[in-house]
């Protein structure tokens, strides 16, 4: 009886070898992608095996949260802009006035200024003759929540505009103004009526005062040196409605002897007063134009932590006062929902979309529901939750929420698709 | 020239190695799935040792070849004359049934089976070696489809419950040739690794997220392995020898720190401080006889022993809870056994007929007994050899088709089939060559 010695196994194991170039060529190119293969993975999966893991706390539930308190609040907005380039950006002013005693009667005036054309002045401008300047205003239309497109107005959509025309007297910008604020002005240039029908409204400026300011126009400086004008209803008038003015398609006309130049409305301000919405215990109305918001608060302690799907506030809406034929309340197509860190820090975290029936919401997405996400772990904690209503462009829109619904209607609320029970 | 060619073969593997190593690990955390009972315990226990012990039954505690390096017995690593390197990888598939799905699940999985590197310090009689192969595996996924109403709308989902990661093992130690019949050696190892349990939710419709909320816990701690091996020779012929060999590894304690974290898609927030924790793996006890006969037959057999029923965990893991009165595992016992035949030793003969044929089996009954219903595995396996004109080199490619558990009560059974590719070289770094 012997041992076998590791060489004896080895030469058991291995032979003396030939050239087998042929054989390890293969192994050497089947090698990667040997491993390649190896490394390769895919699935077909099924609930097989469910039962083994037998976890039923890990299913999908749709949760509800109710606002805890909503109120009005006072908050900053501006009405006035700049309609082509320059910040804010403000592409419609208001025009008119209406009596509404649901939502509060509303007064707006307009005040334009004019930049140069855009391509410049001829070179031989100067050395030509004014023969008119004309105001042309391009009335706004938009999209109502239904989805069609009408001009915009808010009021007695038969409502003809008698309107005056004047010179703004002082320089001014378009920041930092109140959305009430008014410019000093001259006599009037000019006084029309925009009908119902008109969808562009051109008219002349008086000829005295082309004569006696032909020079300003031509002059080098004239857009420094000359502030625009200020269109609104005669002192006394209540018009019964108020529209829109497309800011960036109207503009100052110039006719001269070799042309008719475009000088465009670019600096804007609405000056607009609006009364009280008639109190009311179960509704909260915004309109625009109002320095106000929405705001409310929510409780997400019971929630506890657990991985969020998607999240969604939405807000029922009172919708029988507004729309409408005779006398038209435009529904604000969107609202912004801005998150309340503190007073000094404001965060705008989605977009609320009004659709042409039923509850106004956000529409979950990915930023949105991480950053609801974070407040049910911890790590963001917002003071309270507010809904704004654009600035850009100025309206009159109405936001009508219903905050004290009847029993068995939801009211405003958080709508949480959690995935699992909350850790403990 | 030659040895520099041969060296620079060897330093291809070794980079592909190393690649494949880190493919692996980004794999492993992404999307290789494999059985549902991977989530028992610290994962399914895997069992790489050589190319040649897996193809003949798993075994290889007893057999002593001079290539092949057991890392699963250090005794024998005192066999080696040459320098040893070792890189073998291979993909699973596995189709899963229940009795409560009407649909089977399919899977599949790459995977980096092992590494080894072996020194001859006093060629067949002392070396030394060091190794990696993975000790578990996690990588379930089994899928669940649903609806749920929000807000007047139905809305599908699918909920993901999936499990990824696994228990590294590294060591290495020193094999000793005692006298001319027994040999004794001893590793130490690293076992180190995490696990994730994952629930992963997606949603059939626009403005949802995917959620993960993640239990990951990482592990580590040292191990030890002591083996043994006694070869008698001309039992019945002046060629032949029995072999027996046995190896214990160590129960070891490893610590474990635990996070869950919870948010959408890649996105998660740790929620509260890890918990620390610990668990301990028990022994593993392998035991088995190797008979040889002239070079050209060999068989095997082979015993294994992990008393999982004495698991501990301060951890709640996968059937076991020690808080709430959980423990669904149980003793791994293992049988297994290989025939390998060479046709032909003569250095004149056709490539096919000097490799080496392999077949074997083993049946094993799993560390995990789901509602006390023991899972049992019965697996046939085998493979080629194939000699390469290098001395010292082979090329083996292995299978393993096999079944696992019944579809008895909530019980899952899989079907899976492995394919292996392993490289074996062989070559004399530190020994001066008698003949060059």
């Amino acid at each position: 009886m012997g041992v076998v010695t590791a060489a004896q196994l080895r030469a058991s194991e291995v032979s003396p070898m030939l050239p087998v170039r042929s054989l390890t060529l293969a192994a050497r190119r089947a090698a990667p992608l040997l491993l390649l293969l190896a490394l390769s993975a895919c699935q077909d999966p099924t609930g097989v095996g469910l039962g083994l893991i037998d976890d039923d706390t890990s299913q999908p539930n749709a949760r509800s949260l109710a606002a805890t308190s909503a109120a009005l609040q006072s908050a900053e907005t501006t009405t006035a802009g700049f309609a082509s380039s320059g910040t804010p950006l403000q592409t419609r002013v208001l025009l008119g006035s209406v009596i509404d005693p649901i939502y509060g009667d509303a007064t707006a005036l307009a005040y334009m200024d004019v930049n140069l054309p855009t391509a410049g002045r001829p070179e031989n401008f100067q050395d030509s003759t004014i023969t008119a300047v004309a105001l042309q205003l391009r009335l706004d239309d938009y999209t109502r929540v239904e989805g069609d497109t009408a001009l915009y107005v808010y009021g007695d959509p038969t409502a003809s505009l008698p309107i005056e025309i004047r010179e703004i007297t002082s320089g001014w910008a378009p920041t930092d103004l109140a959305v009430d604020a008014t410019l000093p002005v001259g006599d009037i240039v000019a006084t029309g009526t925009i009908l119902p029908t008109d969808t562009t409204f051109t008219i002349n400026l008086d000829p005295a005062w082309v004569t006696a300011n032909a020079d300003a126009i031509r002059a080098d400086d004239f857009v420094t040196s000359f502030e625009g004008f200020e269109v609104r209803i005669p002192d006394g008038t209540v018009a019964g409605a108020v529209r829109g003015i497309d800011a960036t398609l109207s503009a100052m006309l110039v006719a001269t002897s070799l042309d008719t130049l475009r000088f465009p409305v670019n600096e804007v301000l609405t000056s607009l007063t609006q009364e009280d919405a008639a109190p009311s215990t179960d509704v909260l109305a915004l309109r625009a134009g109002r320095a106000s918001t929405l705001a409310f608060d929510f409780d997400f302690e019971p929630v506890g932590v657990a991985a969020l799907a998607r999240a969604d506030v939405r807000f029922p809406v009172e919708r029988s006062q507004t729309g409408g034929t005779a006398f038209v309340r435009p529904l604000a197509s969107q609202a912004l929902l801005v998150g309340v860190v503190s007073e000094t820090e404001r965060i705008q975290l989605s977009v609320l979309t009004m659709p042409s029936e039923g509850d106004v919401s956000t529409v979950g997405g990915s930023a949105f529901t991480a950053e609801i996400q974070d407040v049910l772990i911890g790590t963001r904690t917002y003071d309270r939750f507010e809904v704004t209503l654009q600035s850009n462009p100025v309206s009159l829109d109405l936001l009508p929420l219903i905050v004290n619904p009847p029993a068995d209607q939801p009211g405003p609320r958080f709508t949480l698709t959690l995935v699992g029970q909350p850790v403990q | 020239m030659s040895r520099l060619l041969l060296t620079a073969r060897t330093a291809a593997f070794v980079l592909a190695a190393l690649w494949a190593t880190d493919a692996s690990a980004q794999v492993g955390g992404s999307n290789d799935y494999g059985s549902i009972y991977s989530r028992y315990g610290l994962g399914e226990r895997t069992d790489f040792s050589s190319s040649q012990a897996n193809m003949l039954g798993r075994t290889g505690v007893s057999m002593r070849t001079g290539i092949y390096n057991d890392l699963g017995n250090p005794a024998l690593w005192s066999d080696q004359t040459v320098t040893t390197f070792t890189v073998s990888g291979g993909v699973t598939g596995t189709r899963s049934i229940d009795d409560l799905n009407p649909e089977a699940s399919r899977a599949t999985a790459g995977d980096l089976f092992g590494l080894q590197f072996g020194v001859p310090i006093l060629p067949g009689r002392l070396g030394a070696t060091v190794g990696y192969r993975p000790y578990s595996r996690t990588n379930y996924r089994s899928a669940i489809s649903g609806e749920i109403m929000v807000e007047d709308s139905l809305i599908n989902y699918q909920l993901n419950q999936e499990g990824a990661g696994g228990l590294q093992q590294i060591g290495g130690g020193l094999g000793l040739r005692v006298g001319e019949i027994l040999q004794v050696g001893a590793s130490a190892d690293v076992i180190f690794g995490s696990t994730e349990y994952l629930e992963r939710t997606t949603f059939d419709a626009p403005g949802y997220v995917e959620t993960r909320r993640a239990l990951g816990t990482q592990y580590q701690g040292v191990t030890a392995t002591l083996g043994a091996a006694a070869t008698l020779r001309a039992l019945a012929n002046e060629n032949d020898g029995l072999t027996f060999g046995a190896a214990l590894t160590l129960p070891t304690r490893l610590d474990g720190s635990r996070t869950l974290t919870v948010g959408n898609s890649l996105d998660r927030d740790t929620l509260a401080s890890s918990v620390d924790g610990d668990a301990t793996l028990p022994l593993a006890a392998r035991a088995g006889l190797a008979y040889r006969s002239g070079g050209r037959w060999l068989a095997t057999v082979e015993g294994l022993y992990e008393p999982w029923s004495q698991f501990e965990s301060t951890l709640p893991v996968g059937g076991f809870d020690a808080g709430r009165g959980v423990n669904e595992l149980q003793d791994r016992l293992r049988v297994g056994g290989g025939f390998q035949f060479v046709p032909s030793l003569s250095r004149n003969a056709r490539l096919f007929q000097r490799s080496a044929y392999r077949i074997g089996g083993y049946a094993e009954q799993a560390l995990y007994a789901p509602t006390g219903s023991s899972v049992s595995t019965f697996a046939l396996t085998g493979g080629i050899s194939l000699p390469t004109r290098l001395t010292g080199a082979r090329f083996d490619l292995g299978f393993e088709l096999g079944t696992r558990g019944s579809t008895d009560g909530v019980l899952v059974q899989d079907t899976f089939l492995k394919g292996s590719a392993t490289i074996n070289f062989g070559e004399r770094w530190f020994v001066r060559r008698r003949l060059d």
